[in-house]
């Protein structure tokens, strides 16, 4: 290796270095800021304070706003899995026409620029009159998170030996049987994963909210939102750590059930 | 059930997976076109109306009329594009040398590069964005490095301007930049690199006639992806820009549900859709032609 070479390397990596610091430097600082015992944005220079957490609690509006985005998450989750495995299990046995197509169907909700997916939403829902409801969100957080529950459920499922199916298949086992006793046991990993990405994505989830919801249907994030523009204190630090943490959760999980790759239902 | 004997499991296994078990897809199918594409087809019809919802519907331009013909509109449309192309290049300034570093990294390092690439991912928007003011405002942490270095008197006014407003949805972006071209880099055969060495090249000349060429694809989908998400964000800009950036993507919210004018609002909705489709399908091909185009010659 010549003295050239040693150093581009040594600047490639410094540069990398530089650039991992600025991925992870905003959220390390917001928890930071989060524990400071002044009310000004900074980050605490002795002792380390609980009280931002204690507002986040008693202020009202966070702590309904929390307990709606848990409530909606879960529902989104559900029917998202359903609809995504159902999918994805078909593109894994079956042979389809134009599956490129197809499957670029389930994609197309994570490049499509945000405000145009929540203005034609908007739009949609309130034919139904779902505009400013609960129902009106979840079901734009089925279709956001879609992709992420029929990409990870297609990889746990062309994962899955056929082997197993057929066998079963040929001593007699119907198709429910065959799901219920053999396909889904097997994947289960594999749900976790798809449930646990769909979750974290509803949790987060703004831009299309924003629209869908008129601001009358207010999610954790929306709140946090709303506090940013009423007035800036160390709350929303705090209200941000609590999302930072369940991302963390469902990142080290995810990582447990079927490991980190370098895919992203965006990335084809 | 009906068994063959030769071959169970074989001839079992075409029966199974060869009907079409069509209730399998039209369920998920039918949900995305009901409430995916067909709102899509809704706003760019919506986009064509005078006044809706209304009892009579007729089709008009005048909506495009009133964007494409009024300078003030024009700016909005030409402030996104080029807010969209800022944190694309910064993305890429910052993503292409991370992707080379990670995917030849083996091991550990490798294990703690992907994590710090795919974690963000699964980290919100409005987290990083509250991040950001932390790390920006006049008592922020880069203001206490630059007063604590003696290198400014006053803090600096680094928020609510559209630097930060791309630095910070360069921050929110920059995963999927990454991602894009390490799987493309992962891919290009080493042999490829082994052969040039073999026949003289150094490491500048392998980068820019194999890596480069090779990657470009990855590019390319990449700086389509982070365009097409930064021109529809709505937090970070509105947010880190201080709200003072003419953009589409806040002005679409405010004809829908401020005051309301939604024919209006729809028209700047596909007129950000046009936008991004263009980059998403535009992009890509245009790297495709012109290998084809370097292929033929």
């Amino acid at each position: 290796m010549t003295a050239g070479q040693r150093w581009g390397g040594a600047v490639l990596s410094w540069y990398s270095y530089l650039a991992i610091a600025f991925l992870l430097l905003p959220e390390l600082v917001a928890i930071g800021v989060s524990f400071n015992p002044t009310s000004r944005m900074v980050l605490p220079a002795g002792a380390l304070s609980l009280q931002w957490y204690r507002t986040l609690w008693t202020r009202p509006g966070f702590g309904h706003a929390f307990a709606l985005s848990l409530y909606i998450a879960p529902l989104a989750t559900l029917v998202s899995i359903l609809l995504g495995g159902s999918a994805a299990y078909y593109f894994s046995r079956y042979r389809i026409r134009a599956s490129g197509v197809m499957s670029a169907l389930f994609f197309a909700p994570l490049v499509v620029p945000g405000a145009a997916v929540g203005a034609a939403m908007f739009l949609l829902l309130n034919q139904f009159y779902l505009t400013e409801t609960i129902s009106g969100v979840v079901i734009a957080h089925i279709v956001l998170t879609l992709p992420y529950t029929f990409r990870t459920l297609g990889a746990a499922f062309a994962g899955l030996d056929r082997a197993y199916e057929e066998a079963a298949f040929s001593l007699g086992a119907s198709h429910a049987v065959i799901l219920r006793r053999i396909v889904l046991p097997l994947i289960r990993p594999g749900i976790l994963a798809a449930a646990l990405f769909s979750l974290i994505i509803s949790l987060d989830e703004f831009t299309v909210t924003l629209f869908v919801s008129g601001r009358t249907v207010i999610t954790f994030p929306l709140q946090i939102f709303n506090a940013i523009e009423y007035g800036l204190d160390p709350t929303v630090t705090a209200a941000a750590t609590v999302m930072l943490g369940m991302s963390a959760i469902a990142i080290i999980l995810i990582e447990r059930a079927v490991g980190l790759n370098l895919t992203h239902p965006a990335v084809q | 059930m009906p068994r063959t004997t030769a071959t169970p499991a074989l001839s079992g296994a075409t029966r199974l997976f060869r009907a079409p078990a069509a209730r399998y897809l039209t369920v998920p199918v039918g949900f995305l076109l009901i409430f995916f594409f067909l709102p899509l087809i809704l706003i760019v019809l919506v986009s064509f109306t005078s006044s809706f919802p209304s009892a009579s519907i007729t089709l008009t331009t005048s909506n495009y009329v009133q964007f494409f013909g009024s300078s003030l509109y024009r700016a909005y449309l030409l402030t996104t594009i080029v807010y969209g192309l800022e944190v694309t290049v910064l993305c890429l300034l910052m993503g292409y040398p991370l992707a080379y570093y990670m995917v030849r990294q083996r091991g550990l390092v490798y294990q703690i590069t992907l994590l710090a690439v795919i974690a963000p991912l699964l980290v919100g928007v409005v987290p990083r964005t509250v991040g950001w003011i932390a790390v920006l405002g006049t008592e922020g942490v880069i203001n206490n490095i630059l007063l604590g270095l003696h290198l400014s008197r006053r803090p600096l006014t680094l928020l609510y301007n559209p630097t930060a407003a791309v630095v910070g949805l360069a921050h929110v972006l920059l995963p999927f930049m990454v991602l894009s071209i390490a799987s493309v880099l992962s891919l290009i055969d080493r042999s490829l690199r082994e052969a040039a060495q073999n026949l003289g090249a150094g490491e500048l000349q392998i980068f820019r006639r194999i890596t480069i060429p090779l990657s470009l694809h990855g590019v390319a989908v990449g700086c389509a992806l982070v365009f097409s998400l930064a021109i529809g964000s709505y937090i970070t800009p509105v947010v880190l820009g201080g709200g003072k950036m003419k953009l589409l993507a806040p002005l679409a919210y405010d004809q829908f549900l401020n005051y309301p004018n939604w024919p209006f609002g729809s028209a700047v909705g596909v007129v950000l859709l046009v936008t991004g489709l263009v980059f998403v399908v535009g992009l890509p091909a245009l790297v495709v032609m012109r290998r084809q185009a370097a292929g033929a010659s």
